[in-house]
C-alpha cells in the first residue's frame, strides 16, 4: 500500500487504545513481510464494528483495501464477487464518513484498482463453467463506474461486456454447431442486450446475422437427409427460410453502418443466394470481389 | 474503458463458405426424390442409375457425388457423371442441365432422341422448351415445374405425389 497518509495515521500515531492497535495490526498483515489477509480481514471486520473505530474513515478505507486484496488473491475463475462488493461498500462508507478530498482520492484509487480487477475477472472467468461469475462482474463494474465516473454512460459498460460475452459463446457454439443450444441462446441474449443500448453496433448486428444465417445453413447441411420425402424437405426449407429472413435485417443494418466491410458483403451475398435472389447475391459478391481487387 | 480483456469481435461467416451450398444440397435431395418418384421403362431398371451432369465445377455436382456414395435406388447403385460437351453424354436416367449449360438443351434433346431420360433444368422457361422438370424459385424457396407431356414423350411416368407439389406446365 502506497498511501502515506494512512501509514502515518496508523503506524506512527501512538497507540490510543486497543482498537486502534487492531487497526494497525490489520494493516501490518497486508504487508509483504507479514502478509496474512485472512487475519487482516478478521481484525478489520472487528475494528469496523467497535464503537471507537466504526466511524473512522481510515478503518473503512483499510477494510476496502483488505477486501480488494482478498478479492484479487485467487485466480479469476475462483474469485468471490462478494469480496469485491465488500471492498466497494467499504470505500463508499469511508467517503460518506469523511468527504474530504484526501479521503475521496485515497478511496477512489482503491475503487479504480477494483474496477481493473473486476474487468480482469470478467475475462478470466469467461468460460462455459464460470460465465455466471462474469455476469456478476458486469453488475459490480456498473456500480463501480457509476461511482467513479458519475457522468459516464453505463450503456457503454453493458455494450462492452455483453458484446464480449456474445462473441465468446457464439465462438464456442460454432465449434460444435447444434450441440449446445444454450450457448447460442446466451450469445443471442447478449447481442440483444448490446443492441438495445446501441442499435448501431456493427459487430452485434453482424454477429446476430451470422447466428441466424448459420442456424439455417446448419439445418440444411446437417439435418436434411437425402432420404427426406418431399413434404419433409418442404418443412426444412420453410424453417431454414425463417432463419434466413431473420438474419437479413441484421446483416443489412451492418452493411448500412459500414458498406465497406468485406465480411458483411460476403454475408449478404450468402443470405440473398439462399433466398434465391441471385441478382442481389451477385451484386454483393461482386462488391466483395472488387474490394479484393482494390486491396491488391 | 479500463483494460481490454477480450476483443468484441465480429465473428467470421464460416457458413458463407461456398463448400456449404445450401441450394445445392436442397437440389440434390430433390433429385433423389425425383429418382424415386419417376418410373423408367423396364430396361432401365438394371445396372447403375446414371445421373449425367452437363458441366463441371459445381457445388451441386459435389453434393450429387455425396448422395451417390450414400444412397441406392432399389438395387441400383447411383453413378454421377459429368460431361463437358454433348458428345460425352451416354446412357443415363437423368440428365441435369445446370443454368450455365441451358443453351445446350436443344442439342441434348436431339442427342437423346429415342431414350428414356429425365431432363432436369434450372432456368425459367425451359419446361416449355423440352425439359420434364425445371427448378424454379418460389417465395424464396426452391420449387419445381413439371411438364408431364415432356416426361411422357420419353416414356417416363411421374408419380402423383410429385405432381401434387409441382407447378404444372403444359
Amino acid at each position: 500500500m502506497k498511501n502515506r497518509t494512512l501509514l502515518l495515521l496508523i503506524l506512527f500515531t501512538g497507540s490510543v487504545n486497543a482498537q486502534l492497535d487492531k487497526l494497525r495490526e490489520a494493516y501490518l498483515y497486508t504487508q509483504s513481510d507479514k502478509l496474512n489477509l485472512d487475519s487482516a480481514r478478521i481484525l478489520i471486520d472487528a475494528a469496523c464494528k467497535y464503537p471507537e473505530t466504526k466511524d473512522d474513515p481510515q478503518a473503512w478505507y483499510m477494510r476496502g483495501f483488505i477486501y480488494k486484496e482478498l478479492f484479487k488473491k485467487p485466480l479469476p475463475a475462483n474469485r468471490e464477487i462478494s469480496l469485491g462488493e465488500e471492498a466497494f461498500n467499504s470505500c463508499k462508507k469511508a467517503m460518506e464518513i469523511d468527504s474530504s478530498v484526501e479521503v475521496k482520492n485515497n478511496n477512489l484509487l482503491i475503487l479504480k484498482n477494483l474496477s481493473a480487477i473486476t474487468n480482469n475477472t470478467f475475462g478470466g472467468a469467461l468460460d462455459t463453467v464460470n460465465y455466471s461469475k462474469s455476469m456478476e462482474c458486469l453488475e459490480l463494474q456498473k456500480k463501480l463506474i457509476r461511482y467513479i465516473h458519475p457522468k459516464a454512460s453505463i450503456d457503454s459498460v453493458e455494450v462492452y461486456y455483453n458484446g464480449i460475452m456474445g462473441s465468446y459463446f457464439q465462438s464456442v457454439y460454432e465449434k460444435s454447431p447444434g450441440k449446445n443450444m444454450n450457448y447460442l441462446k446466451i450469445a443471442e441474449d447478449s447481442y440483444n442486450k448490446v443492441l438495445i443500448r446501441d442499435p448501431s453496433n456493427i459487430s452485434a448486428n453482424y454477429n446476430m446475422g451470422i447466428i441466424y444465417y448459420n442456424q439455417a445453413v446448419s439445418l440444411i447441411m446437417n439435418k436434411l437427409d437425402y432420404d427426406f420425402d418431399l413434404a419433409s424437405l418442404n418443412n426444412i426449407q420453410e424453417e431454414a427460410l425463417s432463419w434466413f429472413k431473420k438474419s437479413l435485417p441484421y446483416m443489412e443494418k451492418a452493411y448500412q453502418l459500414n458498406p465497406h466491410r468485406k465480411e458483411t458483403l460476403i454475408g449478404l451475398s450468402g443470405i440473398y443466394y439462399s433466398l434465391h435472389d441471385n441478382e442481389k447475391s451477385e451484386q454483393f459478391h461482386k462488391l466483395s470481389q472488387d474490394m479484393d481487387a482494390d486491396q491488391k | 474503458m479500463i483494460i481490454l480483456v477480450l476483443a468484441f469481435a465480429c465473428l467470421s461467416a464460416s457458413r458463407t463458405d461456398p463448400k456449404e451450398d445450401t441450394n445445392a444440397k436442397i437440389k440434390a435431395v430433390y433429385l433423389y426424390n425425383f429418382s424415386k418418384n419417376v418410373e423408367w421403362p423396364e430396361e432401365y431398371k438394371n445396372g447403375s442409375f446414371v445421373i449425367t451432369f452437363v458441366g463441371n465445377n459445381s457445388s451441386l455436382l459435389s453434393e450429387l457425388d455425396k448422395m451417390a456414395a450414400q444412397k441406392t435406388l432399389g438395387n441400383q447403385q447411383i453413378s454421377v457423371k459429368s460431361v463437358s460437351s454433348i458428345s460425352g453424354i451416354e446412357k443415363s436416367h437423368i440428365i441435369f442441365v445446370p443454368f450455365e449449360s441451358s443453351a445446350l438443351l436443344g442439342e441434348i434433346i436431339t442427342k437423346i432422341k429415342g431414350n428414356s431420360i429425365l431432363i432436369v433444368t434450372e432456368k425459367p422457361g425451359l419446361a416449355k422448351q423440352g425439359s420434364a422438370i425445371n427448378f424454379i424459385s418460389k417465395d424464396n424457396k426452391q420449387a419445381f415445374e413439371i411438364n408431364k407431356a415432356n416426361a411422357e414423350h420419353y416414356k417416363l411416368k411421374i408419380n402423383s405425389n410429385l405432381m401434387k407439389l409441382a407447378t404444372l406446365i403444359e
